[in-house]
């Protein structure tokens, strides 16, 4: 139950969904995984909530190798996990990351725009969504604009959405194999928030070996550390060059101490993980 | 505002309004009480019921979404009082203590063995690691869910 | 007695209404009318209240009655009555009720609180319990005033609610024989006990002047005592019906939050009025374990032998005593746990902070000491450069020694060395764990004993009333709640074999109603099956001699020549001749209808036996009824790199006497390792700096997962039957719970050398152990 009263709209399609959406208090939702919970602790409180999920046009997913992964933001992440093999196939790194979010019952609920337009640092489906160039199709009574999704969070739960904005749908771009692991460190192993986590993806890993690394937790936004992918960019995997791009990786962060970990502890595993990861993928051999 | 939903089978209209959830719906208007509420923020899995076919908690649910929903409670898993197998098998295991998780366990057990009629430990954990229990150490609950696995597999 | 049912595992007489969802508790009652609670609650840690003002909350529609300390300005507390139902002067912690609504909805109910005006002065707040005994801060400036069980010694002026004192032998004589002393320090922080069915409570105020609370509690009888103290009603006009609890932990023991929805009854009369509390309101707001710092000095002969020890307990009691009290002083008189040890010098403080309330927590005390004492014990091991098995093997307390407080342990105390034998053997240990092969991941096994008896007062009393039916089905009536542990299938087994019927004809009254149920002093202490087999032993043997006692007249044969077996009573000596039990049980009709006897009710009551106070200074005394010993085994792999710890196997072996249903026993035994684990790994409740608690929900407070558990674990028994038990039983329900964390450490200290001295083991700790390690 929650203590104040508010309006429930069921859109069924985008130009109704636009109209409730212009009034003032009234938000966009879809799973209602996060936004139930914000709005009994009153953290959130909404005039109107407009449930998204009903609209058809969002509830599409497509794939094929030049337009890469779309599927509308009404997809739910049990929906991407087991009803569409192309996911895990040629997004392990995603695959895997949406596998960690919350527990199997979220999951038949949460989707991955819901995740996104929440915005927390620790968005698990984030980091790998990063790492493989995502980007938001987002629309509004006003028309559409494409976000690259790394332009899109300004902070902890701010986002470059305006009011009367949805995010319409996901487009990954398919940039041929990739492989790589999103390693989630957390308090328990299962329903938990991340204390932090790393997704760190190689696309072509036999050919051009293009290594990208995003993280979750460590910074007011989900965070990808360009400048590590510049400095491992065609060198060696070698221990000196593993450790300095953990190094970079390290120093881009700016955690802070929450109730899940502190921040050296979060600092410290922002150059640790990096070489973890690329040993456990076959990578990188040395064991310091 | 007025919903319908089909809830063990019987179609339901009730009047609901947005600040409620499904579960308060389920409790607190129809008095059906085996789903839980344990937190309320979807963490603990005591208000599991089967959404439209899927396990779901039912406390993150806004009441008027649920509008035309098909829902099933541990309520409606016994027929004529007879028990479901799922049910003889938590009972055989000991897989229940306090007992107030395990409407929610048993739901998440029934999603599971609906989708896969073998599951492995680790299909077992995935499906139920969102259901709390403090009681049991969960080793009794693995073995029930085995074991129901077996029986509806004998059955079929 | 007969010998059918007691052993063997008899399915669970609670189990189709557990898995049908048909169980009723607290929360799934609903009256006609109801009204619905909510609690206005503290944001400070330390504050004055300058300033309540309710009255707008009073004027608004649907609002029944609004409660302050001003209405209702009474206290509660088992021990000490220090706890005010609503904070009167001043809040002592974040969550602390300072006044309640009941409204016709729960939503009017939340909008009054909106409406109430509150002003606080935030005043300086204590949160170390070291600091605290300073008395800089006094979180308590009455407490010399405050109504208590003379047991208890407070020292006021240092926030102190009850110091507890061991002096046996001469600990400086010790001291000067041990060939090294050793000293170290522990820590373990408050936790939650997280019963999946948050507390609740209903109230109904009769105009008649009768009281009824429906509660999950663990301990109807002492709730009804305690709330017809607190509100000075008499007892036979408070009526508490418990219904199915959610799990309870020693958290529903005593009185919670039933203060609160009694304030509003009593303003509403006519009306029922509902309080669950939220996961929140659970976590701040009723009680948690205590926090606890230990300094362990030992002295040591080269040998292993430890000769003196010497310890400081200081728990973090949090605002107010509650069962804390006897949580500090049962740690007290059990330290130094499974060992002898001649010279003993050990202070035991509770201390008052401005944290959540202290209370009783599975284990009451004994995880907390035996977490020092354990650590301890591996530390000396290895100091000695022995083994710690063979240092525990070396001190453990046997038969012929005397324990702490000084009682003499006899040969059906329990064999603890057994059980240590078996833990060690199913742990394998010795046996080196195979390494994984990534060289930053390594593997190592611990163990660690443990001991408890139940902590309760001398004359803690339970009773037993068995009715027959014209059937000769019987209704057993007792007051031990049903609280997950099984308790109503165990007594059905016992009062089977007690009764000689089958257990099919036996029924276990429920829920709990003090107006029509016997007395039970609490479902707490895991002495359920051992005090209250001991009544119902009595109350059968009453109920048999009604029965023999009819049948001897109408048989002419001596009532000593008679035996009941299930369904008739027989002449012994010629078991062809009997008198079925329906012909008996409501009185025997002779063929001319006149009728001799009556409706069959059996009795019984039991009160612990021989049991004296503690004498004050020294702590010398025999408080303790029987002791349960065990031990507890862990192997675990430790992450180097991330300092992620996993759990691979837990084993535990407890002396439970004769086990009652062994598939029932080793479900406890299963859950309260895990329970255990919790702790250990990752389970604290944490606050700011300034004091504010950061994990007041299941998101940010969390407990092991199905994904945590090990892959195996295991539970065994020895069983040397209770001599003080009818049926040779003695409680193993909080004890699993117990030495799980100092097997951990150890299994740590196995796997990587580092030892950690204070709980949760989080991954930052492990680390940060290892790097000292390599700085050293």
């Amino acid at each position: 139950m929650i203590a104040f009263d508010f309006a429930y709209h069921k859109p069924t399609s985008l130009q109704e969904a636009f109209e409730l959406l212009s009034e003032e208090g009234a938000i966009p939702i879809m799973g209602s995984t996060d936004v139930v919970v914000k709005m009994r602790a009153r953290r959130l409180r909404p005039k109107a909530v407009v449930d998204l999920k009903f609209i058809d046009e969002l509830k599409f997913f497509k794939f094929n190798p030049e337009e890469g992964m779309v599927f509308g933001s009404a997809v739910t992440m049990n929906e991407l996990i087991e009803d569409h093999p192309e996911v895990k196939e040629h997004y392990p790194v995603f695959y895997q990351a949406i596998k960690k979010v919350g527990a199997y019952q979220t999951r038949n609920r949460a989707t991955v725009a819901g995740n996104i337009g929440n915005s927390s640092p620790a968005a698990d489906s984030v980091p790998p969504l990063l790492t493989y160039n995502a980007k938001l199709k987002i629309v509004s009574k006003e028309g559409e604009r494409i976000v690259e999704l790394k332009d899109f969070f300004t902070g902890p739960g701010k986002n470059v959405l305006k009011q009367g904005e949805i995010i319409h749908s996901i487009i990954v771009p398919y940039e041929g194999k990739s492989i790589g692991m999103y390693y989630k460190l957390s308090r328990i192993k299962a329903v938990d928030l991340s204390t932090i986590g790393v997704a760190l993806t190689v696309i072509d890993p036999e050919g051009k070996r293009d290594i990208r690394i995003a993280l979750a937790s460590v910074a007011p936004t989900p965070l990808r550390v360009f400048e590590a992918e510049d400095f491992i960019r065609s060198k060696e995997l070698t221990k000196e060059n593993v450790e300095e791009f953990a190094k970079i990786v390290q120093k881009n962060t700016s955690p802070i101490t929450d109730a899940r970990g502190t921040k050296e502890y979060r600092y410290e595993m922002a150059y640790v993980l990096p070489i973890k990861i690329l040993r456990e993928i076959g990578l990188y051999k040395e064991v310091n | 505002m007025m919903i319908k939903m089909t809830i063990n089978g019987d179609v339901v209209e009730v009047d609901v309004k947005p600040n409620e959830t499904l579960l308060d719906v389920l409790r607190n208007k129809l008095y059906i009480t085996g789903p839980k509420e344990g937190c309320g923020n979807g963490e603990c899995g005591a208000c599991t019921v089967i959404y439209n076919g899927k396990p779901i908690n039912s406390c993150l649910v806004l009441a008027p979404e649920a509008d035309g929903a098909e829902i099933l409670t541990v309520e409606g898993l016994t027929k004529n009082g007879k028990l479901h197998p799922i049910q003889e098998a938590f009972i055989e295991e000991n897989a229940f203590q306090c007992g107030f998780c395990t409407p929610g366990f048993i739901m998440s057990t029934k999603a599971l063995l609906d989708r896969k009629k073998n599951p492995t430990r680790e299909d077992i954990v995935e499906a139920l690691a969102g259901n709390l229990c403090r009681c049991t150490g969960y080793q009794t609950i693995i073995r029930a869910v085995e074991k129901a696995a077996e029986k509806l597999g004998v059955k079929e | 007695m007969r010998n059918k049912y007691v052993g063997k595992s008899y399915p669970r007489v609670d189990a189709y209404e557990k898995v049908t969802g048909t169980a009723t508790y607290v929360t799934d009652m609903f009256f006609p009318g109801m009204l619905y609670a909510a609690v206005l609650r503290s944001p400070y840690p330390h504050a004055k209240i300058k300033k309540l003002d309710v009255s707008k909350a009073r004027e608004l529609e649907g609002v029944r009655a609004v409660v302050t300390a001003e209405d209702s300005p009474y206290r509660q507390g088992i021990y000490l009555v220090d706890r005010p139902i609503f904070a009167t002067d001043r809040v002592r912690y974040v969550g602390e009720p300072v006044a309640a609504v009941a409204a016709d909805s729960w939503e009017i109910a939340q909008k009054a609180l909106e409406l109430i005006e509150v002003e606080y002065e935030p005043l300086p707040a204590v949160f170390d319990p070291r600091e605290a005994m300073k008395g800089e801060v006094l979180i308590h400036p009455d407490l010399a005033n405050y109504e208590r069980m003379p047991i208890y010694n407070i020292e006021p002026e240092k926030n102190v609610f009850h110091h507890h004192k061991t002096r046996k032998g001469d600990i400086e004589k010790g001291f000067e024989e041990a060939d090294y002393i050793i000293e170290g320090e522990y820590y373990l922080p408050q936790i939650y006990h997280a019963p999946l069915e948050p507390h609740g409570a209903i109230a109904y105020y009769g105009f008649d002047g009768n009281l009824t609370v429906w509660s999950s509690a663990q301990s109807p009888f002492t709730l009804r005592n305690l709330i017809a103290h607190a509100f000075k009603i008499p007892r036979h006009k408070v009526r508490v019906i418990a219904p199915y609890v959610g799990g309870g932990f020693g958290g529903k023991a005593g009185i919670n939050m039933e203060g609160i929805v009694v304030a509003l009854a009593l303003k509403v009369p006519g009306k029922h009025i509902k309080l669950i509390y939220t996961r929140e309101e659970d976590i701040m707001a009723t009680v948690v374990r205590q926090g606890m710092y230990a300094k362990v000095k030992a002295g040591v002969k080269k040998d292993g032998t430890i000769v003196a020890w010497q310890e400081e307990m200081i728990f973090d009691g949090g605002a107010y005593a509650e069962y804390g009290t006897n949580v500090v002083r049962a740690a007290g008189y059990t330290t130094p746990g499974p060992y002898y040890v001649p010279n003993l010098k050990v202070d035991s403080y509770g201390v008052y902070t401005n944290h959540f309330v202290g209370g009783a927590f599975r284990g009451f005390g004994h995880g907390e000491l035996h977490w020092a004492v354990e650590r301890h014990m591996d530390k000396i091991a290895q100091e000695l450069g022995m083994d710690p098995l063979e240092l525990r093997m070396k001190n453990l307390l046997k038969p012929g020694l005397t324990n702490a407080m000084g009682q003499k342990i006899h040969e059906h105390t329990g064999d603890v060395e057994a059980c240590l034998k078996k833990a060690a053997e199913l742990i394998e240990y010795g046996k080196k764990p195979e390494q994984p092969k990534d060289p930053k991941k390594r593997r190592g096994k611990g163990i660690a004993a443990l001991v408890k008896a139940p902590a309760m007062p001398t004359n803690a009393a339970s009773s037993v009333v068995i009715k027959f039916h014209e059937d000769a089905t019987v209704t057993l009536q007792v007051s031990i709640q049903e609280i997950g542990q099984g308790f109503n299938t165990a007594i059905t087994q016992m009062a089977a074999d007690a009764l000689h019927i089958p257990a099919e004809k036996i029924k276990v009254v429920f829920p709990i109603d003090t107006d029509a149920n016997p007395y039970e002093w609490q479902t707490v202490a895991s002495r359920a099956l051992w005090t209250v087999g001991n009544a119902l032993y009595r109350a059968a043997e009453d109920a048999l001699n009604q029965i023999k006692n009819i049948a001897s007249q109408v048989l002419g044969v001596a009532p000593y020549n008679l035996e009941v077996e299930d369904d008739r009573v027989y002449i012994k000596y010629d078991p062809e001749t009997y008198i079925p039990l329906t012909d008996i049980v409501m009185g025997y009709t002779y063929p001319d209808g006149h009728a001799i006897g009556g409706p069959v009710i059996g009795r019984g009551s039991f009160v612990p036996e021989r049991l004296t106070n503690l004498d004050p200074e020294t702590g010398q005394g025999n408080v303790a009824a029987e002791w349960t010993f065990g031990a507890e085994a862990a192997e675990v792999e430790v992450d180097m790199e991330t300092g992620e710890v996993k759990v691979l196997k837990l084993v535990g072996v407890f002396d439970a006497g004769r086990v009652v249903n062994p598939m029932v026993a080793t479900g406890q035994i299963i859950g309260g390792m895990v329970q255990g684990m919790g702790p250990a790994l990752f389970e604290q409740i944490k606050y700011d700096e300034k004091g504010n608690p950061i994990t007041i929900s299941f998101t940010d407070y969390k407990l092991p997962t199905i994904a945590d558990i090990p892959e195996e674990m295991i539970a065994d028994f020895v069983e040397t039957y209770e001599a003080t038990s009818a049926f040779g039983v003695r409680g193993i329900a909080e004890h699993p719970m117990i030495s799980v964390p100092p097997a951990i450490a150890a299994a740590i200290y196995d796997a990587i050398g580092v030892n950690l001295n204070e709980m949760p083991f989080t991954p930052e700790k492990i680390l940060r152990a290892l790097k000292e390690k390599e700085n050293k």
